[in-house]
């Protein structure tokens, strides 16, 4: 048929000879080079590199530098509450071991913010209702802090034990000056009982850290929170930590050093008990 | 698909498919460009992977009717410099033709080629594929997805059609 006649004629459309050389030529370089530039070589040019620390640095040093500015928050402020929830999701993902450590370090915080919290407000604390509200909310924290710290001080291992005491140690102090700072009645009786809370922890450190020892006799279980404090310096001591104290044996620094020194109570202050 | 593999589909059906997408531009020049950039974006697309490809000249065919779509959008955007349209690929029709026929054997070839840009795209692919690259009905009904039957009748709708223009 003529049509299919003229219609074959086309058939003499060709490329040229040239172009079709020098695209077979770009296609295979493209094709074969590809086998250089693998998944491995495009991760180690510097794009990638950039890439992944931008991306990093976002990830981790917004929430790292949010958290880092909670800290100082104190109850009423915004950031309080990411305090809040930064400190459940370290303590969800602590391992048993360090629960406590964590909570006795929390509970010190709730100190340190009850210490701010009377310094910062003018009016004494029992006439401002929605301050005081405030207070008692923390108080609850720091005992409940206490309590954690309580429940899990007998996972803790030696070394753990050892930096638990020194801060029960540090928060028995600071909770005289927070006694102080805070007048409300109610909270007195707290604060008492959370004092009662600390010894009943450092009655369990020690039992831990006398575990290994072949310490003979159980220990008493009269204890009072003298001669418990009395045990756990005597402990530390030989572990290589100094603790400073007075005359009286009461606790106010607690350092770390060599082993073999000989330690000597020195001490730095006198309080207002005699020789 | 295995990277020999791909320059032998190249060395087939490069000039097919230049062919093809001649018969539907007017340039030289942008029909190569389309016809490598057709090659790239097969290899892109599916040579990478290690699938077999069942019709690979059936997807060059498809990725070259897509870039030539893509082509007219673009260039409806923009006013070009229009030089004789028919005069570069006259040229090379020109060049294989035996110059001792008649001269106005290539004055048809343009003529059919008009033609053949008249009519539907559709039927300028059949065409182009039945007589010009020479698929049977048979493996056009393959790729095409349709029923043998249904390709002869296509053929002979498209055959019509070009005789309409010429």
């Amino acid at each position: 048929m003529e049509t299919i006649d003229q219609l074959k004629q086309l058939k003499n459309l060709h490329p040229s000879q040239e172009w079709l050389d020098a695209t077979r030529y770009q296609l295979a370089s493209r094709v074969f080079d590809e086998e250089k530039r693998s998944f491995w070589q495009w991760l180690k040019e510097p794009q990638f590199g950039a890439l992944v620390f931008c991306v990093l640095l976002i990830l981790v040093g917004g929430p790292w530098l949010l958290v880092k500015a909670s800290e100082t928050s104190l109850p009423g402020e915004l950031l309080y509450s990411v305090k809040k929830v930064s400190e459940n999701i370290q303590t969800s993902m602590a391992s048993e071991e360090t629960k406590s450590n964590l909570q006795v370090g929390f509970a010190d915080r709730r100190l340190q913010e009850l210490n701010k919290m009377a310094d910062n407000s003018s009016a004494p604390v029992d006439t401002d209702e929605a301050e005081a509200e405030k207070v008692k909310q923390v108080v609850e924290s720091f005992r409940n802090n206490l309590a954690d710290a309580s429940a899990y001080v007998g996972k803790a291992s030696k070394d753990q034990a050892i930096v638990i005491a020194r801060k029960t140690q540090k928060i028995k102090d600071e909770l005289d000056k927070t006694k102080e700072g805070l007048a409300l009645a109610e909270l007195q009786t707290e604060l008492a009982e959370a004092e009662e809370q600390i010894d009943a922890i450092n009655y369990q450190i020690l039992a831990a850290l006398m575990d290994d020892e072949e310490l003979s006799g159980p220990v008493s279980t009269s204890t009072d929170s003298t001669s418990t404090d009395e045990e756990i310096i005597i402990f530390l001591e030989d572990v290589g930590v100094e603790v400073v104290t007075t005359s009286t044996g009461e606790i106010i620094e607690v350092k770390k050093v060599e082993v073999e020194q000989s330690t000597e109570p020195a001490a730095e202050e006198v309080s207002e008990s005699e020789e | 698909m295995k990277k020999v593999e791909f320059i032998k589909l190249y060395d087939q059906y490069a000039p097919r498919i230049y062919r093809y997408i001649s018969l539907k531009l007017n340039s030289t020049h942008d029909s190569e460009d389309l016809t490598s950039e057709a090659f790239f974006r097969f290899w892109d697309k599916f040579g990478r992977k290690k699938k077999k490809v069942d019709y690979p000249q059936a997807l060059l065919y498809q990725i070259a009717g897509n870039l030539v779509i893509d082509f007219y959008r673009k260039k409806a955007r923009r006013t070009e410099v229009n030089m004789d349209p028919q005069d570069s690929v006259l040229r090379q029709i020109q060049g294989n033709v035996d110059l001792n026929r008649d001269v106005n054997l290539a004055g048809d070839l343009a003529r059919v080629k008009t033609a053949l840009g008249k009519i539907r795209p559709e039927y300028q692919d059949i065409l182009i594929w039945r007589y010009l690259d020479d698929f049977s009905i048979k493996e056009m009904a393959q790729i095409l997805e349709k029923s043998p039957g249904s390709v002869r009748i296509l053929v002979h709708r498209a055959l019509n059609s070009l005789k309409k223009e010429l």
